[in-house]
């Protein structure tokens, strides 16, 4: 079979600086959703017990602050690899091949929708699924709205001087509302699709290692295949 | 206890270990108000050095034996309602006067003497003069305060407690977090909602650099607990709640639908996964 | 004999621990006898009344014989000792000693003389001008004087330990104080005199006469003296199941069905039934006797509520308690209820039979003919794989292919849809059902327990009727494809048509049930919101005029009937692959293991 010629061929998808950027969101996420949730839970025993295990108030908040700050800083160092991206390596920030929605991606729901009827073929992704994109931007933008309404309710005396202080209290709601959204996309959409799927169950490793397989590449995402790969065929 | 019950119970141990599952017990506690003294309560509790005539006065001291069935408000009259607080102030001096300088002495002369169901409280309906403990933390004290208050102010005390102050302060025990008598005054118990420089001279204990509108922060927003006629807290509490409503709902919408998309998703595979698994 | 320390002390202090878990701990016969609750000897005391009368001072002894024994000298001083004042004394000696021959005796022979005596001695000591420190204990008899003695405020204040019977006698003393006149215990209730008067010869008779007022009585000893609690019995009786009543049955207080008076009302504030305090004319009804009926589980004791007309929401017919059968789909008391039941179980059990007799028609292991040989191969060849690793491959169909359906998601996901939408609502049910079974066997006062049971409960109404809605969708969907679609590949048979219609008209009924539950027993909407196809339901059939507390009766045994059916019918229809598939999937899975 053609696809067993690229079994063992080895390319890379995602560069150090991505692996490093997801590894880091993956601590500080974690550590946001438990140091956030303990606070909004906190008249169950385990959230007690957790906050006293990060030294009380004080440590858990602390905690809390450092990982949205790392957080965001992290965001920063990505938005400053894609301007180095544009301006330097002269990539397309838009696109096929890029994050950034396209009319295309509709297209995919709809025939992956025919897929799951079974009425069709799944569809031909191209480098980033649409789900994919949805991981991406819901963090890029979810990120915005936490750390806003974080920023709020971290500071309520100066922006009580900008907006009426109610505003504090939908920030909090907001922020709330927000977190249970991440946290519930995350534990189940992220990790079912990447992970939990039977063709890559039960890791996927690429986001660490960064390397894929030509065949992974061609069957998950034969659009970026067809256009990259496709003088090798 | 016999050999079934001695298995039974076995087996409940086990089953409750496994879940974590709390039975309720029926404790009988002789309530604050009953006519009888618990001395094992007593004995440890603030006023224990104290006999029972420093506070209550001889049984003839009006005259007439205490147990007293002619009296026209025999077993009628409300214990809490009829005792002299005048008494507490012989030691209690200070709280006794920044309780009458206070709201719940000013509700207390409006209310009608027999109102039984709407009246103020006094010192003794907060107290419990015979088991308060003495010498407790401010964490401890917090806490109690918290129910304490929370009797009669149910929607303020569940607000609070959802609040970050109630969560750090009552739910985890922080004590740089403000309790309820760190805003409305120890015995004054003062409302904040009329005066905003009232208000925010009480922000301004923890938060020095507050302006005047970081006062609109609502705290208690539950809309049980706001009178109908404050306008401008409704207003905001209803904006908030639309707000929150509108997120709650978004929420909602985009977990279902990215649940639904994920689940279809992984029965399609799984499917073709065994489809091609009985090919091979 | 020292009582103090001696054995007789600790026999009383068994005795109050286990008192707690309700165990009639004392037979107060004729002479003093304390019955050890753990080796139930009788501990003969009756030397003690000779020597008690002769001025022996006992302290610290909590014995409810000396209930008995209240006429002596001694008793008295236990109650000084306890700071009970006189008064109490004298009424509880007019009134607890249960009179026994030989005291009869000591009634008709002694008193008489002895006041003679007394009084002849009083007179003595007037003419001398002294008065007695206390008056002779026979003397109290008679309505002697009250002797005031200064009183300490914690003579009465005092909290009593209720947990012992010493604690027990003064509480019931300090009640009776007033409780036992009949003039100082009228009390106006809605405008009606009702009298709240109690004595000891109708107390005394209950089976708690040995518990203190304030035991039950939690909230009276207060100003103002009045109860709003009522009376409670769960701070030492847990509740009991279905096995007697219905669920339903969790908003009725127990005295409801476990008191005497017949006059029953709904308390529109907690929406619990409870006993009424007027009878049918209005007039005040007096529950001071304490009195308890003497079988709860006679028809007779039900039909106070269950009537034509009555007011508190009830069927009128009472119904049997639902079988264990059917906790398949709910919470179920360990009984066969109606007799239908045990049809149903016996046809059910000579299907199985019939199907065995089937499966060992063929050969096992090559052996043809010999029925006993066939099961002694068969047995023998489960048996080894029990015990040996092959159980980890039946372990892995079970999970894989029984219980997620590992090979119908396989042949299509359509199928495996439709077919779960039924099967694991019904898994759930079960599941849901048995482990409220086990739970509340277990420890019927848990939480988890009682939610589990109660059919208004948020959650359980909520995860009921969704489970149903599952099968009836599930059922649908079936239908749409046997009647409506007709693919190929499907051929519907008889056998078909019968299971579908089967728990079609059983998922039917049971939520028409809910509804009429729902509507006659008049819950509150946002209780009954829960139940979100039962309450719709409900609020249709108010629409209409009909009687459903009587129609009632008719649809759950109908329910009950298709319930039945359905059991008996599981060996003989289509319904016989829930036994078969999994089988034919273990047999291949072992016999593909061997061919490996």
């Amino acid at each position: 079979m053609e696809s067993n010629r690229y079994e063992n061929q080895i390319c890379v998808r995602f560069c150090v600086l991505h692996r490093l950027l997801h590894i880091g969101v993956m601590i500080t996420f974690t550590l946001l959703a438990v140091t956030g949730f303990a606070l909004k839970f906190s008249t169950e025993t385990w959230a007690q017990g957790l906050i006293s295990f990060m030294g009380g108030v004080p440590g858990a908040g602390w905690l809390h602050r450092v990982s949205a700050a790392m957080f965001y800083l992290i965001v920063m160092a990505h938005l400053v690899w894609l301007g180095y991206y544009k301006l330097v390596l002269k990539g397309h920030l838009t696109g096929p091949h890029s994050l950034f929605p396209q009319i295309k991606d509709f297209q995919d729901l709809c025939q992956n929708f025919r897929y799951i009827f079974g009425k069709g073929e799944p569809p031909l992704f191209n480098r980033f699924s649409y789900l994919e994109k949805v991981d991406y931007w819901a963090v890029l933008l979810g990120m915005q709205s936490m750390g806003i309404t974080g920023l709020l309710m971290g500071y309520p005396e100066f922006f009580s001087t900008l907006f009426p202080g109610y505003v504090i209290n939908i920030a909090n709601d907001l922020h709330f509302h927000e977190a249970v959204l991440a946290v519930g996309y995350i534990a189940v959409v992220h990790m079912s699709a990447t992970h939990l799927i039977p063709e890559v169950f039960p890791l996927e490793k690429s986001i660490f290692t960064g390397k894929t397989t030509k065949a992974k590449i061609m069957k998950d995402h034969p659009g970026e295949w067809n256009s990259l790969y496709a003088d090798e065929k | 206890m016999n050999t079934r019950t001695c298995c039974k119970r076995g087996l409940l141990f086990i089953v409750l270990l496994v879940m974590g599952a709390g039975s309720v017990c029926a404790r009988i506690m002789p309530d604050q108000s009953t006519w009888f003294v618990d001395m094992k309560r007593f004995s440890q509790a603030a006023h224990t050095g104290l006999s029972c005539e420093a506070c209550h006065g001889t049984m003839k001291e009006d005259g007439r034996l205490h147990p007293d069935p002619e009296r026209p408000d025999f077993l009628q009259s409300a214990a809490k309602r009829v005792y002299d607080y005048a008494r507490c102030k012989k030691c209690h001096a200070k709280a006794y006067e920044r309780y009458l300088a206070g709201e719940h002495a000013t509700a207390m002369e409006k209310t009608p003497q027999d109102a039984i169901k709407t009246y103020a409280p006094t010192c003794g309906d907060c107290h419990s003069s015979h088991y308060d403990p003495a010498h407790l933390s401010r964490v401890e004290i917090g806490k109690r305060m918290t129910e304490v208050c929370g009797v009669c102010h149910v929607a303020q005390k569940e607000s609070y407690l959802e609040n970050y102050h109630g969560k750090a302060a009552v739910n985890l025990g922080y004590d740089k977090a403000a309790y309820c008598t760190d805003c409305h005054g120890a015995h004054t118990c003062k409302s904040l909602k009329n005066d905003k420089t009232v208000a925010l001279n009480v922000c301004h204990r923890c938060h020095p650099k507050a302006s005047e509108d970081f006062t609109e922060f609502v705290i208690h927003y539950d809309e049980k607990g706001i009178a109908e006629k404050d306008d401008e807290k409704n207003r905001y509490v209803s904006r908030i709640h639309l707000v929150s409503a509108l997120s709650l709902i978004f929420v909602i919408l985009m977990l279902c639908a990215f649940y639904s998309h994920t689940f279809l998703l992984m029965l399609r595979k799984i499917h073709e996964k065994l489809r091609r698994h009985d090919g091979e | 004999m020292q009582f103090g320390g001696g054995p007789g002390f600790r026999a009383c202090q068994t005795a109050s621990v286990a008192f707690r878990s309700d165990k009639h701990f004392v037979e107060s016969s004729t002479n003093f006898k304390l019955v050890e609750p753990h080796t139930h000897q009788a501990k003969d005391f009756s030397g003690f009344q000779t020597r008690a009368r002769s001025g022996f001072a006992v302290s610290g002894c909590h014995c409810p014989p000396f209930r008995n024994a209240c006429k002596n000298r001694a008793s008295r001083s236990w109650l000084d000792a306890y700071g009970v004042e006189p008064p109490y004394k004298c009424k509880s000696l007019q009134l607890i000693p249960r009179k026994t021959d030989s005291m009869k005796k000591i009634t008709y022979v002694l008193i008489p003389t002895l006041c003679v005596l007394a009084v002849s001695l009083l007179a003595f000591l007037s003419m001398r001008d002294e008065v007695p420190v206390s008056a002779p204990a026979e003397a109290l008899e008679t309505p002697a004087p009250v002797v005031t003695q200064e009183r300490v405020c914690l003579d009465c204040h005092r909290y009593p330990n209720v947990n012992t019977n010493e604690g027990v006698l003064t509480s019931q003393a300090q009640c009776y104080e007033c409780h036992l006149e009949k003039k100082r215990s009228l009390r106006k209730m809605d405008k009606r005199t009702l009298s709240l008067q109690v004595t000891p010869d109708t107390f005394d008779k209950n089976p708690h006469q040995y518990v203190a007022c304030i035991q039950c009585h939690t909230d009276v000893a207060r100003s103002p003296h009045k109860t709003v609690a009522g009376a409670q019995c769960r701070s030492c009786h847990g509740v009991h199941g279905e096995g007697t009543a219905h669920d339903p049955h969790l908003r009725v207080a127990c005295q409801a069905c476990h008191r005497k008076s017949e006059f029953v009302r709904l308390d529109p504030e907690d929406h619990q039934i409870k006993l009424a305090h007027t009878d049918d004319k209005g007039q005040a009804v007096a529950l001071t006797d304490h009195a308890l009926p003497d079988d709860v589980q006679e028809e007779k004791a039900c039909q106070k509520c269950h009537n034509t007309g009555n007011k508190v929401g009830a069927p009128v017919a009472v119904l049997p308690s639902k079988s264990f059968l059917c906790i398949i789909c709910h919470n179920a008391p360990l009984a066969m209820g109606h007799f239908i039941f045990w049809i149903a179980l016996l046809v059910f059990i000579f299907g199985m039979f019939v199907m065995l007799r089937f499966w060992f028609q063929g050969s096992v292991q090559g052996e043809e003919e010999s029925m006993h040989r066939k099961i002694v191969l068969s047995s023998e060849a489960v048996w080894e794989t029990l015990f040996s690793r092959k159980i980890l491959h039946i372990l892995k169909v079970f999970f894989f292919d029984i219980l997620l359906q590992r090979r119908i998601l396989k042949e299509s996901v359509g199928r495996w849809s439709m077919h779960s939408l039924i099967y694991v609502a019904i898994l759930f049910r079960f599941l849901l059902s048995f482990f409220g079974f086990l739970h509340f066997s277990l420890n019927p006062e848990s939480s988890w327990a009682l939610a589990l049971l109660d059919k208004n409960h948020g959650f359980t109404a909520f995860i009921y009727d969704l489970l149903g809605l599952f099968i009836l969708a599930g059922i649908a969907w079936v239908m749409i494809q046997r009647f409506i679609l007709k693919p190929v590949h499907v051929k519907t048979e008889i056998e078909d048509n019968v299971t579908v219609a089967l728990v079609a008209i059983l998922i039917l009924l049971g939520f028409g049930l809910e509804g009429m539950r729902i509507e006659i027993t008049n819950i509150p909407p946002d209780m009954a919101a829960y139940s979100f196809v039962g309450y719709p339901i409900a609020y249709l059939l108010s629409l209409s005029q009909w009687d459903w507390a009587g129609l009632y009766a008719y649809v759950w045994y109908a329910h009950a009937l298709a319930a039945a059916t359905f059991v008996a019918y599981l060996p003989y229809g289509k319904l016989r692959h829930v036994f078969n598939v999994p089988l034919t999937y273990f047999l291949e899975e072992i016999a593909g293991e061997k061919r490996r």
